[in-house]
């Protein structure tokens, strides 16, 4: 008995190692496929990936093989191979506008009953800023781990707006001291004054604020980011005339024709004077370079700004960077009342990508898959692709951002990013226009992920250029999409979109709010 | 087959020569073409001459009109240097990926394309109504159909053989893509060389294969190349079918290049870079056939 | 006997092939534009339902007139200047060898990679065509912001392209036309534009014809420049067909009625090629 009991005693001792072993590389064995959006080895998206690849293998026993997809075809990759169930992906990382035909077709599987197993590293859904944690979720059910959060900021050349001269200048046209702008009318001034005008002394014309208007492109994003503030209605809960933009939830009727879009836009193309005309047929690449070569004072645009303001071969304005958030503007208009309500609102916006790792519901592999995700999303680590800038993924957890900037709530260090290259006060900045956007708005404009997204976007982008070049006036384009509008919900079917939409903004929830701790 | 100039050619040339005037028309004639000349070589060149030059600035230079290395601009080798380390095994994959894929789809198209367009040159075909002019026609309808029309059938009919992502599928798509123009093409040609030499070597006792080598085939030569060289550039260049049917190991150079479209924009630094590369096996290809061109050009002159 | 065993062994294997790889998509096309599918839905009948809605689509409008602007200009501009440059080069002169070589270059060129090239040559601002022109005093040309002008950038790209097609079609007809009927008209005295016009053109007309069509038929499917460089813009002043079919079908996944659209494309072009032919015989009444 007691023999028996030793030995079987031992033989767990033996094999202790063994079990150690596998259960320090509980997927050995294992091949993940994951598909990525295409930033190369070091850049954007995929380059973190590669970056801590070997790592995770060893961890883990498993084999990542990563497949970059561009940018243009990434939905279409994604969804032909869902669809054809080639089930060639464990995982990908797209754009979150397709969110709402994954989930209508179950094609991603939610990762709740993974987020507390000790199997997997631990990481907080609650780090994210609470609108854009949003982003990371659907009917309530979360189903990625965090990683990009992406928004427009508005960016300017600190050393022009903080210049003696031309604070006197503007203050003598324009009876108020010049500043970053913080609303509509100062960033109307602002880009006025310093429109075709040499202010940087190398002979030509300047410009005075650089958008990428060429359609097709993302170009759209940028009416979004600016006309936010007219339309979205702050107040406790979602609903039919609360924290809505595109759509009224209860009826699905399209409210991008309301008074409050078509001011927006006729605002928006007196700005859009304020610039080049050139910027009619630009993409991001070719607007980012005058104002990173130091002759644009303002742009507004994601994250890569920061990032690539600290690059010496695709800036010269390093340390003369300041931002901030979306300007607000002075009045809104209210559909419940019907009427322009002044006062001044100051509204967030959750433009780009939000990149992060989706679990494919053909996956084999999906706990995998998912340690990735959850390696991946754990803070230190997180942290630091924060850092990097090239990684494409930008501050959005709490813990991406210093005291100093934050109120004293965040818990990052901006030591962490001067490490990685950044200017101290360009990279504070950067970090205030985010964390102000994410955390300290009146409301927030939703994001449109339903399905049908891309054809929706596609009809306001077209009529967004049509009025940008005069061939259609505000009204007209407005109304032109509005009517295409309805007519696609109808096509797709209106009471599943009416839901989808519900669901993924959180109709009749609370609307996001950041509770200090 | 290659008989002496026409006896009056000598004599139009000597009078030609012996009247001043259009001596002098000739000279400035002369000019005139060498002016052409160098404004053709001029426009030709410079979209790729600006590829190269931007492919050696730096990012914020891109957009700069600076155009001579070293004098307006400080060139950098960091955009190749970047490409070929960080990119380097796709660019080799990409490369041979479309060598293969363009040389076979061309070879394929050109071989069926030639039968077909001698059999509707040389032999009368009626099936009930149709003729050969119909059945010529009815290849012209295959280069009318858009691709996209037809690609997600491709699609579905790729997968179901098990040809996703594999170079064969994609030759196969190239293929069906340059038949009806190789056919055509070669049709005409045929059409244009004189049936008396094919049937002077029949009557001679030659077999109809021996004449198809032997005769047909020299005479139709700088066809059959700048038709193959025209059928290797649509491959090499086709961009929808390779989007759709290939996704990782059997991606071509145009899928190269569209992907240095980042979500931000064109990287135009890289794609200057990748087109270089990609231009460099076509037209090295083409030189290298061209002695075939100029001779079979000569040669047809001197008949 | 053999005879025909020969003919039908040469004709076959490229009308089977043909068969083969084209007409299952066709037909499963065809299928397709009687119904409305977007890969996630089940897919419903609506009968014409697609067709009708295409011809009284505004968009689908807008395209066929800038599709057909396109052509007409690509067109002519480049069997013109082919033709002339065969003409000019065709002879072993001096830099005609060089030529032959080089102009390949641009037909080897991705049209992607082309109409990103363009992008950084039409810059309006720093691009080195608006540099040229401001040295020239010339104004400027809103080369991809003016919805007049876009369309423009798309065809000089084209025509920088596929002129050497033209010219390589024109060389090698110009190899196989016999000399005697020229130099015939030559020493009959007849001036150069009349041996042009009454002798070679004449001669040459099966290869223009061919060459005609074919880059009617490659102008009209044009897609990647309109894709790369304008994305169908400003507004939609560059959106031709093979872009706007494109978005419905594999952006939007419309599939039903992107295939009807590539339907009436199909019809369209198929007429405009008839029509082209028979006016371009009855000028040279070829048999």
């Amino acid at each position: 008995m007691k023999v028996r009991r030793w030995g079987v005693l031992g033989l767990l001792v033996l094999m202790l190692p063994g079990l150690a072993l596998a259960a320090a590389r509980p997927f050995a064995g294992r091949t993940v496929t994951l598909g990525v959006f295409a930033g190369g080895t070091r850049g954007a998206i995929s380059g973190p990936f590669y970056y801590f690849r070997s790592a995770w293998e060893q961890l883990t026993g498993a084999r990542l093989n990563i497949v970059e997809i561009p940018f243009d075809q990434l939905p279409t990759k994604i969804k032909t191979d869902l669809i054809t169930r080639a089930g060639r992906f464990d995982g990908f990382v797209p754009c979150a506008t397709i969110y709402g035909d994954l989930v209508a077709n179950n094609w991603i599987v939610p990762v709740d009953p993974w987020i507390r197993d000790p199997r997997f590293p631990r990481w907080d859904p609650n780090d994210m800023g609470p609108p854009i944690r949003q982003l990371y979720q659907w009917g309530g059910k979360q189903y990625g781990a965090n990683y990009d959060a992406d928004a427009w900021v508005l960016y300017g050349r600190r050393d022009l707006l903080n210049d003696p001269k031309e604070k006197a200048a503007f203050r003598a046209k324009y009876g108020y001291d010049l500043r970053l702008p913080r609303t509509i009318k100062e960033l109307l001034d602002v880009s006025e004054f310093f429109n075709n005008r040499d202010w940087n002394g190398d002979g030509r014309p300047d410009f005075g604020i650089v958008l990428p208007l060429k359609v097709s492109a993302q170009g759209f994003f940028f009416y979004l980011a600016f006309a936010a503030p007219y339309v979205v209605v702050p107040g406790p809960t979602v609903d039919e005339y609360h924290n809505v933009f595109f759509f009224n939830p209860r009826t699905m009727e399209p409210i991008i024709n309301s008074p409050g879009h078509v001011k927006a836009l006729e605002d928006y193309i007196r700005l859009t004077k304020n610039g080049p005309r050139a910027q009619l047929g630009w993409d991001l690449v070719e607007s980012w370079d005058p104002f990173l070569k130091g002759n644009a004072a303002l742009t507004y645009s994601p994250g890569d700004i920061g990032s690539l303001s600290k690059n010496p071969d695709r800036s010269r304005i390093k340390g003369k960077l300041t931002a901030g958030p979306m300007p607000a503007s002075t009045e809104y208009y209210d559909r419940q009342s019907n009427r322009w309500v002044q006062k001044l609102n100051r509204v967030g916006n959750l433009l780009g990508c939000s990149w992060h790792g989706l679990i494919s519901s053909l996956s084999r592999n999906q706990e995998t898959i998912y340690h990735l995700f959850a390696y991946m999303a754990e803070r230190p680590r997180l942290f630091r692709i924060t850092t990097f800038g090239w990684g494409g993924v930008d501050p959005g957890k709490i813990y991406d951002f210093p005291p100093e900037v934050s109120d004293g709530q965040g818990t990052g260090s901006v030591q962490a990013y001067i490490r990685q290259g950044f200017d101290r006060q360009d990279a504070l900045d950067w970090l205030s226009a985010y964390w102000q956007n994410y955390y300290k708005m009146d409301a927030w404009q939703e994001y449109l992920r339903i399905p049908g997204a891309p054809e929706l976007i596609n009809s306001l982008d077209l009529h967004l250029s049509q009025a940008l070049v005069g061939k259609e006036t505000p009204k007209q384009a407005l109304d032109a999409v509005a009517k295409e509008w309805n007519e696609i919900v109808n096509k797709l079917g209106r009471d599943k979109l009416r839901r989808a939409y519900q669901e993924s903004i959180g109709y009749g929830k609370p609307a996001p709010r950041y509770r200090p701790r | 087959m290659h008989s002496a100039p026409a006896p009056g050619a000598a004599a139009v040339r000597g009078r030609l020569k012996a009247r001043p005037e259009v001596a002098l028309r000739r000279n400035g004639e002369a000019f005139l073409v060498g002016l052409v000349l160098v404004a053709t070589l001029i426009w030709v060149l410079f979209p790729l001459y600006w590829a190269l030059v931007t492919s050696f600035k730096e990012p914020t230079e891109t957009f700069r009109p600076t155009f001579l290395p070293f004098l307006q601009f400080r060139p950098t080798l960091a955009n190749w240097q970047d490409q070929f380390r960080l990119a380097g095994r796709d660019i080799l994959k990409d490369l041979s990926n479309s060598l293969l894929v363009a040389a076979s789809s061309a070879l394929l198209a050109l071989g069926l394309g030639s039968m077909a367009g001698y059999a509707l040159a040389r032999f009368p075909f009626q099936v009930g109504p149709i003729r050969n002019h119909d059945i010529a026609s009815w290849f012209l309808s295959q280069v009318v159909i858009p691709p996209v029309v037809v690609v997600i059938p491709f699609f579905l009919f790729m997968q179901r053989l098990g040809l996703l992502d594999t170079r064969l599928g994609l030759t196969l798509a190239h293929t069906t893509m340059n038949l009806p123009l190789a056919t055509l093409l070669m049709r005409d040609t045929f059409l244009g060389i004189p049936v008396e030499v094919e049937e002077a070597a029949l009557v001679d006792g030659a077999s109809r294969w021996t004449v198809l080598w032997r005769v047909v085939f020299p005479l139709a030569s700088p066809a059959l190349v700048s038709t193959g060289i025209l059928a290797f550039a649509f491959s090499w260049n086709e961009f929808i079918y390779a989007l759709t049917l290939t996704f990782e190991r059997a991606t071509t150079i145009p899928l190269l290049i569209a992907g240095a479209k980042m979500s931000q924009g064109i990287q135009f630094w890289f794609v200057s870079v990748r087109v270089l590369l990609a231009l460099l096996p076509p037209v090295l290809l083409a030189l290298s056939v061209q002695r075939y061109v100029v001779r079979g050009l000569t040669l047809g002159a001197v008949r | 006997m053999r005879d025909e065993r020969v003919k039908w062994a040469l004709l076959l294997p490229a009308v089977g092939w043909i068969l083969t790889f084209t007409i299952y998509p066709l037909v499963y096309s065809l299928s397709l534009s009687f119904q409305n599918w977007n890969l996630t839905s089940p897919p419903q009948w609506v009968g014409l339902a697609n067709y009708l809605r295409a011809l009284q689509d505004p968009r689908m409008h807008n395209a066929l007139r800038t599709t057909g602007l396109f052509v007409a200009a690509t067109v002519t501009i480049e069997l013109v200047l082919g033709f002339a440059l065969a003409l000019l080069f065709y002879r072993p002169i001096w830099g005609s060898r060089a030529l032959r070589a080089v102009v390949v270059a641009p037909l080897f060129t991705s049209p992607i990679a082309l109409a990103f090239l363009g992008m950084m040559l039409f810059h309006e601002e720093d691009g080195p065509i608006a540099h040229l022109l401001r040295m020239l005093g010339l104004p400027r040309v809103h080369w991809l912001s003016d919805p007049a002008t876009a369309l423009g950038s798309l065809i000089l790209l084209d025509v920088w392209q596929w002129t050497p097609f033209a010219f390589l079609v024109f060389l090698a007809g110009l190899a196989g036309v016999p000399q005697e009927p020229i130099e015939a008209a030559i020493v009959d005295g007849a001036g150069r534009w009349a041996v042009l016009r009454h002798v070679l053109l004449p001669l040459l007309a099966p290869v223009a014809v061919t060459a005609l069509l074919f880059k009617f038929i490659y102008s009209v499917k044009v897609f990647d420049l309109a894709f790369g460089l304008t994305g169908g813009g400003p507004g939609i002043s560059t959106e031709v067909l093979a872009l706007y079919i494109h978005r419905q079908g594999l952006e939007f996944f419309n599939l039903g009625y992107a295939s009807a659209l590539s339907y009436v494309f199909l019809v369209l072009v198929v007429l405009g090629c008839t029509v082209l032919l028979l006016r371009v015989r009855r000028l040279y009444e070829v048999a």
